[in-house]
């Protein structure tokens, strides 16, 4: 069941300008954790502001858990918004901060204190209930933010970029955290990111935005192999892009000829022989096989160019014609700049995109 | 620097309201005795004991807490809506706002009584309150604005998001935070109130009758020590409001 579902949504900052949000239509699965993943400026927080109900929508349909936000207050909405900057109201201590929906809910005050208890350990932060939230760093004001957005049991945790401002060590101790406590509690959780390793490390689902319309919108894994469109492939890192003719079931490049599996093809385009396609592949889908190896279908010849260090691999870019083909290696099998190597481009994960 | 400057207006502030105090309770001082020859208390006692004096005190403080509560409540909206406005257009409207405190009191106060007298409550409290507000919100609208610029929104967005109502989001974020801004606003307005002798007059017609009517009174009958009394009781309240207002702390800065 979609506890979000997000139909036509358009978006204007002024009535004659251009649209923040263009037709923006996604759903999300109750439960999970769904990125909306963008460059800054592409409408992704727009989108959780509509929701959250600090911007009117000029047109589109909202639903969470079933019930059309069109006639709901900001303040009467199942949804809670978590920012980029933890917000932290600095006259109340650290428990009343987490207790504040509870508090304007008239929920009793014994009844708040062991809500605040509870979430307060959820977060790790035992023991912090009665400190001044200006004295913490940012981190733990982050969590503190986040048991104060858990405190009323939302139906949908909007998270705008919560952790953009925090150090990487306390990044990923977060994002860890925050995927547990969507395991435990089930809180469906719809978080915008820029970052793609973010939205690769915690979510179930991503949404890329860019333009003020979605680009595509399916599982990380999924998405990583068949971006559909060229925007999608930029923003997610896949660098491999190739064009040319398709003929039957090869694609005729300046790189070279490869085989093509048909079913990767987008299919309303009829006059194949004649239009220039786009094909991306991932570079870790491209092999480097060993010297010697008597070249066949789907591979090509190249020279090594450059290489990079990424964590304990190393991206080799190899030139081939007048084209760059980047491949993904174990650091003992980069080959020596300017040395001939061998690249095996499979079939199964060519994918067209739409340009 | 800024002790030193703070210092030295204490001082002069001291020095002039030990003046008045003492001028309160001199029996002769003429010039050029540098101080008083007798002293008596029986003239300051009287004033102050005067029912004159009580009821004087009494309708300053209902005009004066009355103005300040409505000029609070005008300047709210307006402050906020200032303080999201560009830098030029805020200036403009401060210029229009503070129109009537550039122009001669005298045609303000005779202008403003006209225009009493044509709605039919001249001569009462309300008229006097009506009258003090001219003066009073402009100050309000500029205290309050030059608070809310540095307040930040989202806190109270965040609020709402958290499912406090309108109402709730300024009781227990919006105030909280900006409750100095929000004292000073309230004291320099009560100040302006407190202190309007002319509008006073006119709007009330002689019949509303504040401490600061009743210091002119004295001081245009030739009275030094009654002046030096009444002088007292209009300054008194005005040194609270402002300590009060100088020591309230925000509530902590928006993390």
């Amino acid at each position: 069941m979609s506890a979000v579902l997000v139909s036509g949504l358009s978006y204007r900052y002024h009535p004659r300008g251009q649209a923040a949000l263009d037709d923006v239509s996604f759903d999300v699965d109750g439960g999970s954790i769904t990125c909306l993943l963008g460059p800054s400026g592409s409408g992704k927080s727009t989108i959780l502001g509509c929701i959250a109900g600090i911007l009117e929508p000029s047109a589109g349909q909202l639903l969470v858990d079933d019930v059309d936000l069109a006639a709901v207050p900001t303040h009467r909405r199942p949804v809670t918004l978590l920012m980029q900057n933890a917000q932290l109201f600095a006259h109340m201590t650290v428990a009343e901060n987490v207790e504040f929906g509870l508090r304007v809910r008239r929920v009793s005050a014994a009844q708040r204190r062991q809500r605040s208890a509870e979430l307060l350990d959820l977060v790790g932060l035992n023991g912090f209930a009665g400190r001044d939230p200006g004295r913490l760093s940012g981190g733990e004001q982050q969590r503190v933010a986040l048991a104060r957005a858990l405190a009323t049991d939302p139906a949908v945790l909007l998270a705008d970029e919560p952790l953009t401002n925090l150090d990487p060590p306390v990044r990923r101790e977060l994002q860890q955290q925050l995927v547990e406590i969507n395991r435990s509690t089930g809180t469906t959780i719809l978080f915008v990111t820029h970052d793609v390793e973010e939205a690769f490390a915690i979510s179930d689902q991503l949404v890329v935005i860019a333009g003020g319309r979605v680009q595509s919108a399916d599982a990380p894994s999924e998405l990583i192999r068949r971006p559909g469109t060229r925007i999608v492939a930029n923003m997610l890192g896949v660098g491999n892009l190739l064009v040319g003719r398709i003929d039957g079931d090869c694609l005729e490049t300046s790189t070279g000829r490869f085989r093509i599996d048909p079913a990767h093809a987008l299919l309303e385009v009829a006059s194949q022989l004649v239009d220039q396609r786009h094909w991306v592949i991932h570079q870790d889908h491209v092999q480097l096989l060993d010297e010697g190896t008597t070249p066949t279908s789907n591979t090509v010849v190249g020279t090594a160019v450059n290489c990079r260090l990424v964590g304990t691999r190393v991206e080799v870019a190899v030139a081939v014609g007048s084209d760059t083909i980047t491949v993904v290696v174990p650091s003992e099998r980069c080959p020596a700049l300017g040395s001939n190597v061998i690249l095996h481009l499979p079939a199964t994960h060519l994918f067209e995109v739409r340009p | 620097m800024r002790v030193a400057v703070r210092s030295t207006l204490s001082m002069m502030l001291g020095l002039a309201v030990g003046v008045l105090a003492v001028a309160a309770v001199s029996f002769r001082w003429v010039f050029p005795q540098v101080v008083p020859d007798e002293f008596s208390v029986a003239i300051a006692a009287r004033t102050l004991r005067s029912p004159a004096t009580g009821a004087a005190l009494g309708t300053g403080i209902i005009v004066s807490v009355s103005v300040t509560l409505i000029a609070l409540a005008l300047a709210w909206p307006a402050a906020r809506a200032m303080a999201r406005t560009s830098g030029r257009w805020r200036g403009i409207v401060f210029a229009v706002l503070f129109l009537p405190s550039i122009l001669p009191p005298v045609g303000l106060a005779m202008g403003l009584d006209v225009a009493l007298l044509n709605l039919g409550v001249d001569g009462s409290r309300f008229a006097v309150i009506l009258a003090h507000l001219v003066p009073a919100v402009p100050y309000a609208v500029a205290v309050l604005t030059a608070t809310l610029v540095r307040y930040d929104d989202r806190l109270d967005l965040q609020a709402a998001t958290l499912g406090a109502s309108p109402l709730q989001v300024l009781r227990h974020v919006t105030l909280p935070q900006v409750r100095s801004g929000v004292v000073a606003a309230a004291a320099l307005t009560f100040v302006v109130s407190w202190s309007q002798y002319l509008l006073t007059l006119l709007a009330g017609s002689g019949r509303v009758i504040t401490p600061t009517v009743l210091l002119f009174n004295a001081a245009s009958g030739g009275n030094p020590v009654t002046t030096a009394t009444l002088a007292l009781v209009v300054i008194v309240p005005v040194l609270v409001l402002v300590s009060v207002a100088a020591g309230a702390p925000d509530q902590g800065v928006p993390v």
